[in-house]
């Protein structure tokens, strides 16, 4: 990059505010609640999903809301989500869930995938750097084109299984 | 999980375990095709490498219509849908005579293509070909139709050799369809078809399907055999699923049709054909990968009128019998593995038994690895081996001096495909690719005889040879794939190079006298020399609106026959019947009830070898159009229209192509 467009990218980057990062889109969440289909045994009835969010962080707050509103919303056949919201410092609020959502700039990941493991819960995100730091099991993006990650090594630690099909279409790390 | 659905879960396993290592077989179909075509927003084929994978990340040149491109398209024949696409040629001799191939070399009774519906094989062992109106199954069940273009007999086996069509229906238990048709047009054109789908629980799911159609004859301008073609076809697919992880399906076709064909020896021969098809299909998905078994069961009869005075000369008749297991497991986080073992059994005969029963037995086993470097670079190897046994029982043709040990033949082959695939960036895909496919005889080619009087004294003979070997087919291509933003669509183009041999052809010898029966003319299938074809073929589609899509294709195609001198002129069409230029265009609207398409192919001049001379057709302009509008929820009344133009696209010296147009009806419920 030459030294002009280094200049206006720290410009650019200093003028937003902090915690900005791409939010999760709606399409984003509606991959991710259709590939949880393919985790083995398959979902059904009351799914609790705990949607995490970085602890004073408005726009990590406004994404949960999104999130929760897509869980709310979805239609997968047989599946009823209760999506409730926990702060990322809140790891006892995580208790029960089945699935461990992360907002857009929702931290604490390692202890947050502690909690997973423990619990046997999928940790979920559309940041796909919690995938690959293996603390997230399964990392979602629609745009540019579809991407799909597993971590095996956040999978295994948590029990979760995916169909080998799944696993055959989608990147593993 | 509790330990109750846990054990439930074993027990499951454990019979699905010993299904398949008693029975067996086929690709993985069991994969849920909906699903995943939602989450990725592109189609998942297994037709590629036998893993399930997204359509952009194939090692193969594979184009795949959707069975709603086949409904929009107007077609009803599915080799119709397929006009015009790239590298793809499509011959429509009479009526109801197609014959399809890939990268051209087209011919009657292609032999070179193998045609599945959901990996059971429609190609006809026989002769070596597919009647396209012997599918066993209605065009309104079809999903999807994945067709691989270059060899591919490293997983299919025998006669993928210049690519492979996997016709991929609905699934009994996920999709609910049911529809009705009817349609009425010029040239006695009566089609019904109906599909209708019950479920019993997120467990079963059974689909029925039955379907009529019948036209007149194109425009007779030589000898045809006496009546109109027809077909009619009635399926069952029914699926269960007895656990999470285990499914089970079975599916069941009977076809029969009649028609005036263009043979091989390029004359007009009377030809029905009669079929029952059914394959049983356990899956599984266990920790050791998924675990495929299937049988198939194939039976033919093919009555032939080669006369043409209506009353049938003789018959062909076979059983093909077929097992296979599969494993695909992912081995690590990069690393898919593929093992398959087949085993297939093929029996024929003819009605007067000139040379009694001749079977083969095949043994195969492939392996496929497919290997991710990084994020942008992945490797897909595969390789299979065959050997097939040939025998003989029952009386032995006596004219000929043929012996019965004379079938005691074996052979062993080995086909292999390589593929490179390189990703730019996310919008690109760089595929290089190398194959080696293999098409065997058919069992006429092995061992048929027919026989008939040309003339008083004089019969015509034609028969098989057991020593033929198979022919080889070997290719290099490198294709690239770009998605177009800016025009919502993608662009794709290929380079290939095709080099096939010891193909085989059937070839007159030298008459002679014979003490019983007279002067005898004989033909006898041999190897006789070599097809050479390369070209490119390229292909760009977008969206100018939410309701207007296009498509452009065009493929470049040269031919040139390698054959040894002995082959008779005229009997090789390879070069002749491909043209060097092909364009095909298509534009689609949709708004509200409306729906209107057009499709038109431009092709370079094509010839025909017509005793021993060529008959050159020009270059010919074919359009074929559908207009429908929805008039309530579930019906749609709709035109089609085909060969608008009144194009002759071939111009065989039998039958001239006619323009057909129908009104319809339907009721999608």
């Amino acid at each position: 990059m030459s030294r002009s467009g280094l200049h206006w990218l720290l410009i650019l980057a200093a003028a937003l505010p902090a915690g900005a990062y791409a939010e999760t889109s709606a399409k984003d969440l509606a991959i991710a609640t259709r590939a949880l289909g393919f985790l083995e045994p398959r979902l059904a009835g009351s799914i609790p999903v705990a949607i995490v969010y970085a602890d004073g962080d408005d726009a990590s707050m406004a994404d949960a809301r999104q999130i929760r509103t897509g869980f709310a919303n979805s239609a997968i056949k047989g599946v009823a989500f209760q999506p409730r919201l926990v702060a990322a410092s809140d790891l006892g609020g995580m208790a029960g869930a089945r699935i461990i959502f992360l907002a857009a700039g929702a931290g604490n990941q390692a202890a947050i995938a502690a909690t997973a493991a423990r619990t046997h819960a999928v940790t979920v995100s559309s940041g796909m750097a919690c995938v690959k730091a293996g603390r997230c099991a399964l990392g979602v993006r629609a745009e540019p084109s579809v991407e799909i990650v597993v971590s095996r090594a956040a999978a295994n630690a948590a029990q979760v299984k995916f169909s080998q099909a799944f696993l055959m279409l989608v990147k593993e790390q | 999980m509790t330990n109750t659905a846990s054990i439930r879960t074993r027990i499951a396993h454990t019979a699905a375990t010993i299904v398949l290592a008693t029975a067996a077989p086929a690709t993985a179909q069991s994969i849920d095709h909906a699903e995943f075509e939602a989450i990725f927003g592109e189609p998942v084929t297994t037709s590629a490498t036998g893993a399930p994978q997204r359509a952009s990340d194939v090692p193969a040149a594979m184009t795949i219509i959707t069975g709603e491109e086949i409904r929009r398209s107007g077609a009803v024949n599915l080799a119709e849908a397929l006009r015009g696409r790239a590298g793809i040629d499509v011959n429509h001799f009479t009526a109801q005579q197609y014959d399809v191939a890939i990268r051209g070399a087209n011919q009657p009774f292609n032999p070179w293509l193998l045609v599945m519906v959901n990996g059971r094989q429609i190609y006809l062992d026989h002769y070596g070909m597919t009647s396209w109106s012997n599918l066993g199954i209605e065009l309104s069940e079809i999903r999807q139709v994945e067709i691989v273009k270059g060899p591919v007999s490293a997983l299919f086996g025998f006669n993928a050799a210049s690519g492979a069509i996997n016709i991929i229906t609905y699934d009994p238990i996920g999709d609910q369809v049911n529809s009705v048709s009817a349609q009425l047009g010029n040239g006695g054109a009566r089609t019904v078809s109906a599909v209708a789908t019950l479920h019993a629980g997120s467990k079963f799911g059974a689909r029925l399907s039955a379907g009529y159609g019948e036209q007149d004859e194109f425009t007779p301008v030589g000898p045809t055999a006496p009546g109109g073609p027809y077909r009619e076809n009635l399926a069952f697919d029914i699926g269960f699923k007895p656990s999470e992880t285990v499914t089970a399906r079975l599916d069941y076709s009977y076809s029969r049709s009649f028609q005036t064909a263009f043979a091989p020896s390029f004359s007009s021969v009377g030809m029905m054909y009669r079929t029952n098809g059914a394959k049983g299909e356990v899956s599984a998905d266990t920790r050791f990968g998924l675990l495929t078994g299937s049988v198939d069961y194939a039976d033919l009869v093919n009555e032939y009128d080669v006369l043409l005075t209506g009353k049938n000369l003789d018959s062909f008749h076979t059983r093909l019998l077929v097992g296979r297991v599969q494993d695909i497991v992912k081995t690590g986080t990069t690393d898919t593995i593929r093992v398959t073992a087949e085993f297939r059994r093929n029996a024929f005969t003819q009605r007067f038994r000139l040379n009694g029963k001749i079977a083969y037995t095949v043994a195969s086993g492939g392996l496929m690895w497919d290997h991710r470097f990084s994020d942008k670079v992945a490797l897909n190897l595969a390789a299979r081996a065959d050997r097939l046994d040939l025998g003989q029982s029952g009386p032995i043709d006596p004219v000929l001096g043929i012996k019965s040990t004379d079938f005691d033949e074996s052979f062993t082959t080995w086909s292999a495909n390589a593929g490179l695939i390189i990703r730019p960036d996310h919008a690109s895909t760089i595929r290089i690719q190398a194959a080696r496919g293999i098409q065997a005889p058919s069992l006429i080619a092995l061992g048929g005889t027919t026989r008939f009087s040309a003339a008083p004294g004089v019969l015509l003979n034609f028969s098989g040879s057991p020593d033929l070997r198979p022919s080889v087919s070997e290719s290099a291509e490198i294709g690239y794939v770009r998605s177009v933003e800016q025009i919502g669509g993608k662009f794709s183009a290929n380079a290939f190079y095709v080099r096939s041999k010891d193909v085989q052809t059937l070839d007159r010898g030298v008459p002679f006298l014979n003490g019983v029966a007279g002067v005898i003319i004989p033909a006898a299938f041999t190897n006789s020399g070599g097809v050479e074809s390369y070209g490119i073929e390229t292909s760009l589609n977008g969206r100018l609106s939410a309701a207007l899509t296009w498509q452009l294709d065009y493929t470049y195609d040269q031919v040139h026959n390698h054959f040894t001198p002995k082959t008779a002129p005229g009997s090789q069409p390879f070069r002749a019947l491909t043209p060097r230029h092909k364009l095909g265009a298509s534009i689609g609207y949709s708004h509200g009830p409306l729906t209107l398409d057009l499709r038109g192919l431009l092709r370079s001049k094509v010839s025909f070898p017509l005793a021993g001379a060529e008959r050159e057709s020009g270059w010919a302009f074919g359009l074929n159009g559908r207009a429908g509008w929805r008039i309530a929820d579930h019906a749609e009344i709709f035109a089609t229209g085909e060969n608008l133009t009144g194009a002759r696209f071939i111009d065989n010296g039998y039958i001239r192509q006619a323009v057909r147009g129908r009104f319809g009806v339907r009721f999608d419920l």
